[in-house]
């Protein structure tokens, strides 16, 4: 089979189309850059389409002491202080337009008979100190759709140009500058090389590093791979959020349940032995649902790793003592998906277990949402880091996301306005293309399949809530073999039709980047000897705040991995004071 | 009878399309899919995907982005 290549120019190169890619293009071609988007997949939406409850804005509609500034606050009290204040503020007050602009786009969203949103009652959502969640009306289920419901005619009415089906594999740098991006078209088969002024990474997570996770089966921390191939540098990423999926039975494997929702509706969590376990471990908290999410997943995970989870390893939901009203017509959707798999809510509990939900590392950037090592490199989104600290407050993942595309829409065009086109350095472009031919090419080596099984298992055991010095250790090891020995060796089989070995030769590429990320996020989990937020260490159980009010940054060095610590980005006023 | 979520909200309806020349009856859509919208049916004796609870879908992607075949369209 023989890839063809092509030559793409644009000013601003937007990778990944959730909330962030889409916001990040829409202002980067409003303030007068040409634009072009890449999509690994065949339509808008990313990840944010299964985002489902809500998501916090702090436009002060149910409460009118809030705004941005509380909003960061909560952020960086619930993230334990490991987020960047500065990050946080511009991305919230950002966050607020984009909301007022999806209002104006006509998004159906939750409205008082005042024509103002419908943000809750205070204490809805664990963390917030004022209501400020925005739901859809009649609805507790669909907010990425409705967000992308009206995001996406606007993306074509722009005019902006939608490149699908490619995977991004590589990011051009001149010196310390961005000069675009090497992709692969796994549907055409085609070689894309990209000349770009600025590039947006707004690629999501990394979910399937985990054996658990409920994101959709594309997330594999392309992103951080390649930025941190490029010479970014990433922070934060032993952080990540859990949340409690649907693992049994097998056809619901990854289901994301939203049960935040149930739990503040009188649903209960049990272990095998009928005991709301989560008393044992906050007494203080009044229910389950009062729980901030690190605090349950730390919880549940305890539970099933000590032998008290169900036989299938997992913790139960009852729902029974749900008002029945309720459940069946806000919940209507999910009591039926249940029963599809057999199980009737109403009186059978759910079976959860903590699977990765959103990573809240990556690059490490300034207020502008720009890279601090590689000009006119700029991430929106999960990609980037400092935007959730260690723990994520509920309703802050698309909140961020909309909140961090606009400024990197607005740095991109503002860059890119500054800039003449780099030159992209031709050693680059032909190494990379030769590292995508040559896994097509060899006739014999590792799958794709074995290499990501490898990494699952080894981050499921080393890197989930209960981490260990010496598993951690070993998963390092393990992982940078994986890379030395095995990464360089995958293949794709040459039986198989075009499409199918092209779709192989995608995965095998996805391999790479998990095997990468792993290895990432287990030496970030080794260096922090402490316990915060879904960071849990079995060796280091307490939080230090003497020693570690510090961010762990990670970066690529000519040999091995270079990591140091930086005193977190807060004002004094903000820290715990002891 | 399952009420689907379409009759509760007016958002997004979409429609999948399973190509049954293309499909190849393998099932990784049935498998990845987390909101179980595909069943497998036998078509004319041979496995074809179908996607029954098609209101189900959340637009995330997953089956199409893991057909080997290309097999799956969505229209928004």
């Amino acid at each position: 089979m023989r890839l063809n290549e092509k030559s793409v120019e644009t000013d601003v190169l937007v990778i990944g189309t959730g909330a962030a890619g889409c916001f990040a293009a829409m202002k980067a071609h409003d303030l007068g850059a040409r634009v072009i988007m890449v999509n690994k997949v065949p339509w808008l939406g990313g990840s944010t389409m299964i985002a489902r409850a809500g998501y916090s804005a702090a436009v002060g509609d149910s409460d009118p002491r809030d705004n941005a500034d509380v909003h960061t606050l909560d952020t960086l009290r619930g993230g334990d202080y490991m987020g960047n204040e500065k990050v946080l503020k511009a991305a919230f007050h950002k966050n607020v337009d984009a909301t007022h602009q999806l209002i104006e786009w006509g998004a159906n969203f939750r409205k008082k008979a005042d024509g103002r949103l419908d943000q809750g009652k205070e204490g809805n959502v664990a963390g917030h100190t004022y209501p400020r969640a925005v739901r859809v009306a009649g609805d507790f289920s669909h907010i990425g759709k409705s967000i992308m419901d009206v995001v996406q005619p606007q993306i074509q009415k722009r005019g902006i140009e939608v490149i699908s089906n490619v995977m991004i594999t590589k990011l051009l740098t001149v010196e310390d500058s961005i000069a675009g991006a090497v992709g692969l078209n796994w549907r055409e088969g085609t070689l894309l090389r990209f000349n770009a002024k600025v590039v947006v990474v707004a690629t999501g997570g990394t979910g399937h590093m985990y054996k658990y996770t409920d994101n959709p089966a594309y997330m594999t921390g392309d992103g951080y791979a390649m930025m941190y191939r490029a010479g970014g540098e990433l922070v934060d990423m032993e952080f990540c959020d859990f949340q409690l999926g649907v693992y049994h039975p097998q056809e619901m494997f990854g289901y994301p349940p939203n049960c935040g929702i149930w739990m503040m509706s009188g649903g209960i969590l049990l272990n095998r032995n009928g005991e709301r376990f989560y008393r044992k471990y906050f007494p203080n908290r009044a229910n389950e649902g009062q729980c901030l999410r690190t605090e349950i997943n730390k919880a549940a995970a305890e539970e099933i790793l000590d032998g008290r989870g169900s036989p299938n390893g997992m913790v139960y939901l009852n729902c029974s003592n749900v008002p029945r009203d309720w459940m069946m017509s806000a919940r209507a959707d999910m009591v039926s998906h249940f029963k599809r798999a057999g199980i009737d809510l109403t009186w059978q509990p759910m079976e959860l277990a903590p699977g990765n939900h959103t990573y809240l590392g990556g690059l490490k950037i300034d207020e502008n949402a720009e890279s601090m090592t590689i000009r006119g490199l700029i991430a929106a989104g999960e990609a980037a880091g400092g935007w959730g600290g260690s723990n994520r407050l509920g309703g802050n993942a698309v909140g961020a996301a909309l909140g961090l595309g606009v400024l990197a829409g607005e740095s991109a065009a503002k860059r890119s306005g500054s800039t003449a086109m780099p030159r992209i350095v031709e050693g680059q472009v032909a190494a990379e293309y030769e590292r995508i031919r040559g896994i097509l090419d060899r006739t014999e080596g590792v799958r794709a399949g074995t290499i990501k099984k490898s990494v699952q298992e080894l981050i499921q055991k080393s890197a989930w809530l209960r981490r260990e010095e010496h598993e951690l250790t070993a998963a390092v090891k393990e992982l940078e073999k994986i890379g030395e020995n095995e990464v360089p060796r995958l293949f794709v089989p040459k039986q198989g039709k075009e499409m199918q070995r092209l779709l192989w030769l995608r995965e095998a590429l996805e391999a790479a980047n998990l095997a990468q990320c792993g290895e990432i996020v287990a030496t970030a989990a080794l260096t922090r000897k402490e316990s915060r937020g879904s960071h849990q260490r079995v060796d280091y159980p307490n939080t230090d705040n003497k020693r570690w009010l510090k961010n762990i940054v990670l970066w690529q060095e000519k040999k091995g991995m270079g990591v140091r610590t930086e005193p977190v980005s807060i004002t004094k006023d903000f820290l715990p004071k002891e | 009878m399952p009420i689907s979520s379409k009759k509760l909200n007016q958002i997004t309806s979409q429609k999948i399309v399973v190509d049954a020349k293309k499909c190849i009856g393998c099932g990784v859509c049935v498998k990845v899919c987390p909101f179980m919208v595909y069943e497998l049916k036998d078509v004319e004796r041979k496995k074809k995907a179908a996607p029954v609870y098609e209101e189900d879908c959340f637009l995330c992607q997953s089956c199409q982005s893991q057909c080997p075949t290309d097999a799956i369209t969505i229209e928004w």
